[in-house]
């Protein structure tokens, strides 16, 4: 079922058209994403779920009730806020108890939910802690029990671990996922930052000026990249502008010859017009046993612990990313390769 | 190294006249008046000076008569302030709010005394306001020399410093905490009183002090724009001083209304539960 519908939903500030035609939906349960670069309208969609902004256009359902004008506090969702927006002058407990004392609820029940939800988000003997005593982590998990003990229908997260650092983050990523699993909750996580997006989510709606490109799982987006942009935008990818082409093969700007033998791929040839072809760093082959489709000379290579980047220039003169596997037998810099290609992971466009 | 020593040498100057300036003009004067207030006529140790203050009721009664209304002025001041201070930091462009700041400065550059003068004659009982509501038919009591004339005069000169300290507080606030408070339910009454206010409390109690001290210690105010109506701590001083020329109970009451004052202050650090290091910044 769906929890939450956004259909049609534009909005324009000023003479700017910042969302056009959105169409969103939600399930249940769900751990959404919305992933755009900064500008792209995802933290405008946010905030017109939350109740600080009202669609020009369309409208806004929550369980099929629309509350496209309902204010802020009348709409059964909570943010975590970027940054966590939680109040300097009150001790832990107080901040988590902001929400429940507003529904006017008795002491002993406030301290007693309280309790619970520091346990449950590891924080439990924290009440009395001031907020500036806390780290970055533990700020992160009282920002999260303040919003979740309203028992919101959807938690919005607005890019709130963006100022962590690389470590805590992904121990962040971790937690936020298994507390989603354990509330049940549906997330509506808001980021620019791919990673996060995929590692977390059961979907992604990514987000480019103002549209929607593609709603898919990440695998789905990550291998079936439905535009240009979410090819490029989702994970690395070399990306080639193609020339010209005919029935069994495509010609790059440089000048590089490809062919292309599958079957879809000549159903696409046929059918379509064809302007790029995108091929993953790792759907190359470096010295390939068999069909050899390019040679190149490596330029650097960039040792990361499981994943070896290799930046090869092409005979064509294109500069491509080839990622390895931790083997890279005995490769060196300046070493002239042949390469190969997975032809069924090349997308075309 | 020479550089260095010269360095020193110039911080040693400058040690120097912050200590000098601290001990001559402020630890020395006030010895003085603390040891003026311990001695009598023939130059001997009394305690008669104070003794006096709490024997005669006219003392006493005008003391706290200047301290409760210092209390309530400061108070009314933050209640114009507050408001303002949050439309100028939050609801208006910088440009504009920094223009507007500089308007609401300008009383203060003219200098007390001619705007407590401009007061006066605006409200005695031929000035602009009853001269015009008496054109119009409209009967008004007497408004100089009233409670009401002194408390405006006061409110109009201390604002400022109610409203500086609030605005610098509130320009920490962000945004940010006002929508997380709606988001969880509250209402606009409670958004002030839990968060706003509470934010905004440091810039309040400095603001509070600032007022009240420059209230308490104000002379033109009460003798210009009070009349005899109010009789206020620093006139009794002032008489002592230059009229019945009695310097050693005047010591005493300028010790006494220091003070409070500083009894008063400590009280309200105490009660707002304020550290002392973020109200004097």
């Amino acid at each position: 079922m769906n929890i939450l519908e956004i259909s049609s939903v534009s909005k324009h500030f000023d003479e700017v058209r910042v969302l056009e035609q959105v169409n969103i939906s939600v399930e249940e349960g769900e751990f959404f994403s919305i992933l755009g670069p900064s500008g792209s309208g995802k933290t405008t969609i946010l905030r017109l779920i939350a109740g600080f902004l009202y669609p020009d256009e369309g409208d806004i359902k929550i369980n099929q009730k629309s509350i496209k004008n309902f204010p802020p506090e009348k709409r059964e969702v909570n943010i975590v806020f970027q940054n966590l927006a939680l109040f300097p002058m009150m001790n832990v407990f107080e901040n988590v108890a902001f929400g429940l004392k507003r529904k006017k609820l008795s002491k002993e029940t406030i301290k007693k939910e309280v309790a619970k939800m520091l346990k449950k988000v590891g924080l439990n003997g924290f009440e009395k802690r001031k907020i500036d005593e806390l780290s970055g982590g533990q700020k992160q998990r009282v920002a999260l029990a303040r919003s979740l003990i309203m028992k919101p229908k959807i938690l919005l997260l607005d890019e709130p671990l963006s100022a962590l650092d690389k470590k805590l983050k992904e121990q962040m990523m971790l937690e936020l996922k298994l507390l989603q699993k354990d509330f049940k909750t549906t997330f509506l996580y808001i980021t620019h930052d791919q990673s996060e997006a995929m590692i977390m989510s059961n979907r992604i709606a990514v987000v480019n000026e103002g549209k929607v490109e593609q709603i898919a799982s990440p695998f789905e987006l990550y291998n079936y990249p439905a535009s240009p942009f979410v090819a490029s935008f989702v994970g690395e990818n070399n990306r080639f502008e193609v020339k010209d082409r005919n029935q069994e093969s495509v010609i790059t700007e440089n000048g590089w010859k490809i062919l292309l033998t599958s079957p879809e791929k000549k159903e696409i040839l046929k059918n379509r017009k064809v302007s790029q072809m995108f091929i993953r760093p790792e759907s190359f082959v470096i010295n390939p046993k068999e069909k050899e489709v390019l040679k190149g000379k490596v330029k650097t290579i960039l040792f990361d612990g499981p994943h070896t980047k290799i930046f090869i220039e092409t005979e064509y003169k294109d500069e491509i990313l080839v990622n390895l596997k931790r083997k890279i037998n005995g490769l060196k810099e300046g070493d002239t390769v042949s390469l190969g290609i997975k032809e069924d992971e090349i997308r075309l466009f | 190294m020479k550089s260095d020593c010269s360095k020193n040498r110039l911080l040693l100057i400058y040690g120097l006249i912050v200590v000098g300036w601290i001990f001559m003009l402020i630890v020395l004067p006030h010895t003085g008046l603390f040891l003026s207030s311990f001695t009598n006529d023939d130059g001997k140790f009394t305690l008669a000076n104070y003794l006096k203050f709490f024997n005669q009721k006219i003392y006493y009664k005008t003391f706290l008569y200047t301290f409760f209304n210092g209390i309530l002025i400061a108070f009314f001041s933050f209640l114009i302030s507050m408001p303002l201070a949050f439309f100028l930091t939050k609801n208006i462009p910088k440009k504009v709010s920094n223009f507007l700041l500089t308007i609401l400065l300008i009383p203060l550059g003219v200098g007390e005394l001619i705007v407590v003068y401009s007061w006066m004659v605006t409200l005695s009982d031929n000035g602009l306001i009853k001269h015009s509501l008496q054109i119009l038919g409209i009967d008004v009591p007497k408004l100089l020399n009233t409670p009401f004339s002194m408390t405006l005069g006061f409110v109009y000169i201390s604002l400022v410093f109610m409203l500086l300290p609030i605005m610098q507080s509130l320009e920490n606030l962000d945004n940010c905490l006002v929508e997380a408070a709606l988001d969880l339910g509250a209402s606009k009454f409670t958004i002030i009183k839990r968060i706003i206010i509470p934010f905004a409390m440091p810039g309040i109690v400095s603001g509070t002090i600032m007022v009240f001290t420059m209230v308490i210690g104000d002379f033109l105010v009460p003798n210009i724009l009070g009349g005899k109506s109010a009789l206020w701590f620093t006139e009794i001083i002032y008489n002592n001083f230059l009229t019945t020329l009695n310097w050693n109970l005047g010591s005493a009451f300028g010790f006494l209304l220091l003070l409070g004052s500083v009894f008063v202050i400590w009280l309200l650090i105490k009660i707002t539960g304020q550290q002392y290091e973020k109200v004097v910044k």
